[in-house]
């Protein structure tokens, strides 16, 4: 009696939710996979198995670039914001370290400085491009005014060159900056309190500096989380999007672009299906593996305590 | 809240503890402390500046553009409102977030008490299946996910995007709910069934209302992901009536490119970030706990 009871509980409770998952995550996610070996386009159902061509395809095109397609521009760019999300981390790291130590306002800090990770990238991106407003935006106005008038930029630009590239991608990265620092603060905020207090007593007793504490200290003792959020910093590194999608135009922008972008432009615009497959799996392979090698190649000894 | 950790000891400190800081340690400190400050404001006045500008005329907007609006104008709101749909694509992300939400919330939670209470053949397996979809990108399944939508006439429509929100969802909920329920004594549902309580009664009356905080934590986790979900809106949604806010926001962007009405841009903008404004306010703890929680999992 209990037994039946039992059994009923058990598939009443998991059978809707396994068949939502199934049927909506799951099976797309390996058919996804599968439909990179065939040739389909368009919006009929014909589909032609024809092995790797597709990736062959993609490695020409990554080879040989044409202006349009030009594949190895779009990765070149999500390799450029990556540092951008480097930066952001140290920031974040630092922004927690002085915080923990409570300064003045620090609670205003904590709130403030988290907020803009709960926007939506639209959000975020249609904050920002009136901010840079290149007439009435609240930077340029205030350069104006203080006198600083040859740095009123156009800044979200993307004819204007700064080294490397146009200066609209800088600001792409500037506001992924804005946008991630109270994430890895509020993360290594969490890791710096666990850091027990007597170690850091102890050696401000012995004489240690603050910059002292947190190199011999706080950074040891943190390992685990640093190497967590770098190892976040590389799974992302390919999949950034939304914000220059919405921050131009929504036409495929050359300069703008990056690899997630070129995969949206196939699938959604073009309708290669097979072809756009194929781009997103090499880019979860890519992914995969960076994932595993970061991992191992931070994987210090941990220090215990 | 004032101790500062790194020079309050409960022992008297020996001297030139604090004079050991030296001179330039104490320049970067006050250096450290201004960039936070400058940060700050990087948050506090584009918001702010938002605020004011969407009081404000067109002509004013572009000849005082630091100036307090000299005369309020709400009805920049009323054509937000109205003319550019902000009040549709509220309304759309609101029934589309309470329902993903309700989906996730509840689904997830079934299976989350089932796999981590009851010992059956295949719980492992299953535990596996459901959490893996946490490695799983979801870019991987636009494609096929779309195809599926418009064989099932779920594209463009809410039902289509709280389906797929909740099965994008799940993995995480599950894995967050069923440690949670782990940790639950199992002495209060021995103490109920011998009371006479059927099994879904000691689910539905002792572990859920026990569990509480963490249904509430995982809940605010997820609806910023829900709120906030632009790449399958994008994909799936056309239609005016059935846009989400950030879908919404792309849209007001792009009618700034030929607009004449930017006080009334600018409402729009206000009307977008009020609601993630005040859920931030409201559940702010819950929401960084949540938060602090999915990254280390």
């Amino acid at each position: 009696m209990y037994n039946r009871e039992k059994w009923k509980i058990i598939v009443a409770f998991l059978a809707p939710g396994l068949l939502l998952y199934s049927l909506f995550n799951v099976y797309p996610s390996i058919q996804g996979i599968i439909i990179s070996l065939y040739r389909w386009s368009g919006l009929s159902g014909n589909m032609t198995f024809i092995g790797l061509e597709n990736f062959a395809t993609l490695w020409r095109e990554f080879t040989d670039p044409i202006d349009f397609y030009n594949v190895r521009l779009y990765l070149a760019h999500n390799v450029f914001l990556f540092f951008f999300g480097l930066a952001t981390i140290v920031l974040g790291l630092i922004a927690a370290a002085i915080i923990n130590e409570k300064p003045w306002g620090f609670q205003f800090f904590r709130v403030t400085f988290f907020f803009p990770n709960v926007l939506a990238v639209p959000a975020t991106a249609m904050l920002w491009s009136m901010t840079l407003n290149p007439i009435f935006g609240l930077v340029n106005t205030t350069l104006r005014a203080i006198g600083l008038d040859q740095f009123a930029l156009s800044w979200l630009s993307l004819q204007y060159q700064w080294p490397l590239f146009k200066i609209g991608l800088y600001m792409v990265g500037f506001i992924g900056i804005w946008g991630g620092i109270g994430w890895f603060m509020l993360l290594f905020l969490a890791a710096i309190q666990n850091i027990p207090r007597e170690l850091v007593e102890a050696a401000v007793i012995d004489g240690a500096d603050r910059a002292q504490v947190f190199w011999s200290i706080t950074i040891p003792l943190i390992w685990e989380t640093i190497r967590t959020v770098l190892v976040f910093q590389v799974i992302g590194a390919l999949s950034g999007f939304a914000l220059p999608y919405v921050l131009f135009d929504r036409v495929s922008q050359k300069h703008a672009d990056m690899v997630l972008s070129y995969y949206y432009w196939q699938a959604f615009q073009a309708n290669n299906w097979g072809y756009a497959a194929a781009i997103v799996v090499v880019i979860f392979a890519i992914t995969f593996v960076l994932t595993l090698t970061s991992y191992r190649f931070l994987n210090r000894e941990s220090v215990q305590y | 809240m004032t101790t500062a950790p790194m020079t309050s000891t409960p022992t008297p400190a020996p001297t030139g503890l604090r004079a050991g800081l030296k001179f330039f340690d104490r320049l970067g400190w006050f250096g450290a402390q201004g960039m936070l400050w400058l940060y700050a404001g990087t948050v506090v006045f584009p918001m702010l500046w938002t605020l004011f500008t969407s009081f404000k005329t067109s002509p004013e907007i572009f000849n005082s553009p630091w100036g307090l609006p000299a005369e309020m104008q709400w009805n920049n709101y009323v054509t937000a409102w109205t003319k550019m749909n902000a009040g549709t694509y509220l309304l759309n992300s609101v029934i589309v977030s309470a329902g993903s939400l309700l989906a996730i919330t509840v689904l997830g939670a079934m299976i989350a008490y089932v796999l981590a209470r009851y010992e059956f053949p295949g719980n492992r397996v299953l535990f596996f299946f459901f959490v893996g979809g946490m490695m799983i990108p979801g870019y991987l399944a636009y494609i096929p996910a779309w195809f599926l939508h418009r064989a099932f006439g779920l594209h463009d429509s809410y039902m289509g995007l709280m389906v797929q929100y909740t099965a994008f969802g799940l993995p995480f909920t599950v894995f967050f709910l069923h440690s949670f329920f782990k940790t639950l004594p199992k002495e209060l549902e021995e103490a109920a069934i011998m009371d006479g309580a059927s099994l879904f009664g000691v689910f539905w009356q002792i572990m859920l209302p026990l569990s509480k905080s963490g249904l509430l934590t995982v809940t605010v986790f997820n609806f910023l992901g829900v709120w906030n979900e632009f790449t399958w809106a994008l994909i799936t949604v056309s239609s005016e009536s059935v846009k989400t806010l950030p879908l919404g926001a792309v849209n007001i962007m792009q009618q700034a490119k030929y607009a004449t009405d930017w006080g009334a841009m600018f409402a729009g903008f206000v009307i977008i970030l009020v609601p993630t404004f005040l859920v931030y306010i409201l559940f702010q703890s819950k929401l960084t706990e949540g938060i602090t929680i999915g990254a280390l999992k």
